[in-house]
C-alpha cells in the first residue's frame, strides 16, 4: 500500500504536468517595422560615441502570429535605447492590434549592432504582459531576431503562449 | 608549524584587507540640477505608462572633492520607464570638475511624483566609470538622494572611491 501512494502521487503530478504542457501553444510570426518615428536621442557625454534615447516605430505583420484564432494585424513599439559605438541595447513594449481589434502587450529587450546609423541585426526575449478583450490575461514568452528588410527593418518571433481559461 | 603558517597567512590577507580599506575614500556632496531636455513618448499598453529620455545640467552647491580636486558642474542623461507616479530611470552622469578633468558616474535609480506633480524624491546607486586627466582610473561606488518638484531636483550624493595608482 505504502509503495502504491507515490506511484499515485507520481501519475498525479505526471498528469498536472501534461496539462500545463498542453495548454502552452506555440506561436511564431514575423513585422517589418518603419525608420522609427519619433526618435529622440541625446549624446551622455562621456564618450563620443555613447547616446540615450527614446523612439517610436509602427508595424506591419506580413506574417502574422496567430492567438486562438485571432492573427496580429498591425503594431507600435515603444523602446529606450542605449548606443555604444555600433552597438545598441533596447527595452521597451510593442502592443500589437489583432485582426478581431484587441490588443496584447508584449515586454522586450535586446541588443544589437549598426552600420552608418542603420541597424544591421539584433536578437532578444519577449514576454507577454497582458491584453485587452479575449486576450485580458494571455501569458508567455520567446525570442526574436531582426534583420534589415526591404521596406525597412523586420523582425521574426517565436515562443508560446497561453490564453486564460 | 602547520598552525603558525595559517596564522601568517590569516595575518597577511588582515594586512591586504585593511589596506585595501585604506584606499577607499570617502566623499560626499549636494548637486542642483535643473532639467534641460525631456522627450516622453506614450507606451499605449496602460493609461500613465510612458518611456522617456531626460538631460539635467547640474551645479555643485556643495562640491565633493576627489584628490583635491572639487566638483563643478555636470550633465546627467538618462532613461526613465514611468509607471504612473513611479518611475525607475538609468543613465549616467559626467560630472566636470574644477581643473577640468571629468569623471563619469553610470546611475540607476527608482522615484516617486506626488499626485499634485509638485514634489518628487529619488534614489539610487552609481559607480565610477571612465575619467581624464588625474581622474583616469579613479573607481569607486555610492548611493544618491534626490528631492525637487517641476523642473529642477537637489540630490545628496555620497560614496566612497579610490584613486588610480
Amino acid at each position: 500500500m505504502r509503495r502504491l501512494c507515490p506511484l499515485l502521487v507520481m501519475a498525479g503530478l505526471a498528469c498536472l504536468w501534461s496539462a500545463v504542457a498542453v495548454a502552452q501553444t506555440k506561436l511564431s510570426g514575423s513585422n517589418v517595422c518603419s525608420r522609427p518615428d519619433p526618435s529622440h536621442v541625446l549624446p551622455a557625454g562621456d564618450r563620443p560615441d555613447h547616446s540615450l534615447g527614446v523612439q517610436q516605430t509602427k508595424c506591419t505583420w506580413p506574417k502574422p502570429f496567430e492567438l486562438g484564432t485571432d492573427k496580429a494585424k498591425e503594431s507600435a513599439a515603444t523602446e529606450t535605447v542605449e548606443i555604444m559605438g555600433n552597438r545598441t541595447h533596447s527595452h521597451g513594449m510593442h502592443v500589437v492590434t489583432m485582426e478581431s481589434g484587441d490588443k496584447v502587450f508584449v515586454s522586450y529587450q535586446g541588443s544589437g549592432t549598426s552600420k552608418d546609423g542603420k541597424p544591421v541585426e539584433g536578437k532578444g526575449t519577449w514576454s507577454f504582459t497582458g491584453g485587452t478583450g479575449k486576450l485580458k490575461g494571455i501569458k508567455g514568452k520567446g525570442t526574436y531576431t531582426c534583420a534589415p528588410s526591404a521596406d525597412g527593418f523586420g523582425c521574426s518571433g517565436e515562443g508560446e503562449y497561453e490564453l486564460p481559461k | 608549524m602547520r598552525k603558525l603558517g595559517y596564522l601568517i597567512a590569516i595575518a597577511g590577507v588582515a594586512c591586504l584587507w585593511s589596506a585595501g580599506a585604506a584606499a577607499q575614500t570617502k566623499f560626499s556632496g549636494t548637486c542642483s540640477c535643473k532639467r534641460d531636455q525631456q522627450q516622453v513618448l506614450p507606451v499605449g499598453d496602460r493609461p500613465g505608462h510612458s518611456l522617456g529620455v531626460e538631460q539635467y545640467k547640474c551645479d555643485w552647491s556643495k562640491p565633493f572633492t576627489l584628490g583635491g580636486d572639487n566638483s563643478k558642474d555636470g550633465v546627467a542623461t538618462h532613461t526613465a520607464d514611468v509607471s504612473g507616479l513611479k518611475s525607475r530611470f538609468r543613465g549616467v552622469h559626467v560630472i566636470t570638475m574644477q581643473s577640468g578633468d571629468k569623471v563619469s558616474l553610470p546611475y540607476q535609480g527608482a522615484g516617486e511624483n506626488s499626485k499634485d506633480g509638485k514634489e518628487s524624491h529619488s534614489k539610487g546607486t552609481f559607480t565610477f566609470a571612465d575619467g581624464t586627466g588625474k581622474l583616469k582610473g579613479t573607481t569607486g561606488k555610492g548611493t544618491f538622494s534626490c528631492s525637487g518638484g517641476g523642473d529642477t531636483v537637489s540630490c545628496d550624493v555620497e560614496g566612497e572611491y579610490q584613486a588610480a595608482k
